[in-house]
């Protein structure tokens, strides 16, 4: 019997330990979940900003290469590029106008894709590869609105991103950091509200009835108050009592009877 | 402790013997076939302003997409038409002495004396004063939006102010001047030029090559590789090749004084009746038909023009039947511009025409104009390329300069194309070049033949040359170069 108690797991052990490795995983969900959301919306907002990019440069672009400003566009290029991003133009007859002709990689591509770069076909928002690394594609055809000659294509912008499988936005940082926090907050209060209410009366409770149980004679009767003790546990405590009491009152009953059996004994046998 | 160090002496010397193929302690770089002069004043081809790059420097350099400052320490607009321009007080020439106010004042003015090409900027500009030392103020006539652009383009050199009067004096010491830039020439031969760093940068020495190609088993002589590369070799894939557009395009021009033709009708009649397939399938798939004066690329330029439809109308009322084919002409080239291949098949073309055709190049660009017309020679074939793609820097040598091969009365045409540099807006700018385009080919005086847009570079792939994309190779910097 006692070796069974030993070898059982304790309440506050189970419990905590059910605690931790619950919350654990409720927060790597949480934190699997919100990875996703950023890798989600930093792809999306890269894209949504390459195309606005797109936009403005096309706008940009288009008067000067109407009137064959190359200097210009040469010049609007090497402004909206940057470390990771590079932007080109292929113009009509494909011949590639970009900021810095040591980026070869990119004018293969554009010469390699050059039927396709026409229409842009397969190439908006597309991830390739190119000399091994990642890069995220965009093209968009440059029109010229001519009042008098109608729409008319000029070339087409291609922009080549640096693909990143992850990347880390502030919002992210912030999110991960308050769920941390949060989480010891939680883990902290909800351990010292498991201790002082259920633990520490279970506890108490635990030692008055194994010291009553100890005793040769039922002499308490009473378990002393336990402090913050939940309601089932003081139900516990008070059937406890109870049975001690009914117990107290039967071994009393008992005495008597034995007592007025004594004493009518000898009586009856002086007959 | 003897093991350690043999092995710390073959650590030291691994780098050394891994980079002994190509020559550490020099970079080898090709120039074609001209003669090279680093007098700003009168006409510099490309080669010789590749060098003087290298020597000289200036306030304001392009870097393609910006500009950066070399001499100047800040130049700043006082008001739209005043510029106050403070020279870096560490510019130095390469005999140590600073570069002052006065030096910059005297170099402009040598090259407003001297050259009469490229004449914009000093039509633009009303007076330079000096204010102190290291300070001048530029005045403008009026406010001109391309100023900064065209002042930074590799023409506007500046020299040390006692140099210029010896240099006025004894034009040889063009072989060595006294520039502020990161090297000094310490040899000036007809097939070679060295040059060394003033401070820090490798030395470099220039190979003039004659036939301005090369064989791919000759590429391994060289670490930059600006000419154009013959067949194919293992040697060739030690070179990372970058193919920047640098538009050159090619012309043949006319002597209009010739005796050959009687008015600009017949003129009209011989340049719209030379077939040119040959000479431009010579020159590679990357040549393409030129529709316009002016390269596609250039400010200016209009991809709906047709040069030669205008060329022909005017051939129409041409009173020449056919052109007299036993007479001879003469034929001259810029050797700079045509390689020796493509040479020969000018010539045929021409021998369609005339049995007896004269060869006579011109070596010597500064004033290649004047000295085709004083050669009585009918013809001219010249490739011309620019530093800022405007459309003025091919116009200009239409103007009335030592370049202007035409030999016709241009007063109007001169004005022309000056005025056009008034032009603030670039949209209407462009639109008057095509006016002067259109003027130019009622002239009958000069057929676009066919433009390269694309130049080829071989940079040896050991070398670290940053930058070298951003701008046309005779503008690039070789003290970046590191290996």
């Amino acid at each position: 019997m006692n070796k069974s108690i030993h070898s059982s797991k304790k309440i506050h052990f189970l419990i905590e330990r059910f605690f931790i490795i619950t919350g654990l995983v409720i927060l790597t969900a949480v934190l699997l979940m919100g990875l996703y959301f950023n890798r989600y919306e930093s792809h999306q907002k890269q894209e949504d900003n390459l195309l606005k990019i797109h936009s403005m440069l096309s706008q940009l672009i288009v008067p000067s290469l109407v009137i064959s400003d190359v200097s210009e566009v040469r010049h609007l290029l090497f402004m909206a590029a940057g470390e990771k991003e590079t932007f080109l133009v292929v113009d009509n007859s494909g011949t590639v106008i970009m900021s810095d002709y040591e980026k070869i990689s990119f004018s293969n591509f554009a010469s390699s894709v050059y039927k396709d770069i026409r229409t842009c076909k397969n190439l908006g928002m597309a991830y390739k590869y190119i000399d091994g690394k990642k890069y995220l594609i965009n093209c968009s055809i440059l029109q010229n609105d001519d009042i008098f000659n109608g729409q008319n294509e000029v070339g087409v912008l291609l922009s080549f991103s640096n693909y990143k499988w992850f990347s880390f936005s502030p919002i992210i940082i912030y999110f991960v950091t308050i769920l941390m926090v949060l989480f010891l907050v939680m883990l902290i209060l909800f351990r010292r509200m498991l201790y002082k209410q259920l633990l520490r009366p279970l506890v108490t409770l635990k030692d008055c009835i194994s010291n009553i149980s100890m005793e040769h004679a039922l002499k308490k009767k009473h378990i002393e108050k336990i402090d913050n003790a939940p309601s089932e546990l003081i139900e516990i405590k008070d059937v406890f009592e109870r049975l001690i009491l009914s117990l107290q009152g039967e071994y009393g009953r008992r005495v008597e009877a034995e007592k007025i059996k004594a004493l009518i004994l000898p009586h009856t046998c002086r007959h | 402790m003897k093991k350690i160090i043999i092995i710390i002496i073959i650590l030291y010397c691994l780098p050394i013997i891994s980079k002994a193929d190509s020559s550490v302690n020099e970079l080898r770089v090709t120039l074609q076939s001209s003669f090279i002069s680093l007098d700003p004043g009168g006409v510099q081809d490309s080669q010789s302003l590749f060098v003087s790059r290298q020597v000289n420097c200036q306030l304001v350099r392009n870097q393609g997409s910006s500009f950066t400052l070399d001499a100047a320490e800040s130049i700043r607009y006082i008001t739209p038409l005043k510029i106050l321009v403070k020279i870096n007080k560490n510019a130095k020439f390469y005999d140590g002495s600073p570069v002052t106010a006065r030096d910059a004042v005297a170099s402009l003015n040598y090259i407003k004396e001297s050259r009469n090409i490229f004449k914009n900027v000093f039509t633009w500009i009303k007076t330079v004063t000096i204010l102190d030392d290291k300070t001048i103020v530029l005045s403008l006539e009026k406010h001109v939006p391309q100023f900064l652009k065209t002042l930074s383009a590799t023409n506007f050199t500046i020299f040390k102010e006692s140099f210029l009067d010896k240099a006025k004096a004894n034009k040889s010491l063009w072989k060595n001047p006294i520039g502020c830039g990161k090297y000094r020439v310490s040899y000036f031969g007809d097939k070679q030029i060295r040059i060394t760093p003033v401070y820090s940068g490798l030395p470099i020495v220039f190979t003039l090559i004659k036939s301005n190609q090369i064989e791919a088993s000759e590429v391994g002589k060289y670490d930059i590789i600006t000419l154009k590369v013959i067949g194919e070799s293992k040697e060739l894939n030690n070179f990372n090749v970058l193919e920047m557009f640098d538009p050159i395009q090619y012309f043949i021009g006319i002597n209009s004084k010739s005796r050959l033709w009687k008015n600009k009708y017949d003129r009209c009649k011989f340049l719209s009746s030379l077939d040119l397939k040959n000479v431009i399938s010579s020159y590679g798939e990357s040549a393409i038909v030129a529709n316009d004066l002016l390269p596609k690329g250039t400010l200016g330029y209009s991809q709906n023009n047709d040069y030669l439809f205008d060329l022909k109308r005017l051939a129409n009322k041409s009173s020449q039947h056919s052109l007299n084919k036993e007479k001879s002409i003469c034929f001259s080239y810029l050797t700079v511009s045509i390689q020796d291949k493509n040479k020969v098949e000018y010539v045929k073309m021409l021998q369609k025409h005339y049995s007896n055709v004269v060869v006579k190049p011109i070596y010597d660009v500064k004033r290649f104009g004047k000295k085709f017309l004083n050669d009585n020679c009918d013809v001219l074939i010249l490739g011309l390329t620019s530093t800022y793609l405007d459309g003025y820097e091919f116009l200009t040598v239409f103007e009335k300069n030592d370049a202007n091969f035409t030999g016709e009365n241009v007063e109007h045409l001169n004005a022309h194309i000056l005025q056009s540099q008034n032009i603030e807006n670039t949209v209407e700018r462009a639109k008057e070049y095509q006016k002067i385009t259109k003027e130019i080919a009622d002239s009958c005086i000069v057929r676009p033949i066919f433009t390269m847009p694309i130049r080829r570079i071989y940079v040896r792939k050991n070398l670290k040359a940053p930058g070298i994309g951003l701008i046309s190779i005779h503008q690039y910097n070789l003290a970046n170069v590191s290996i």
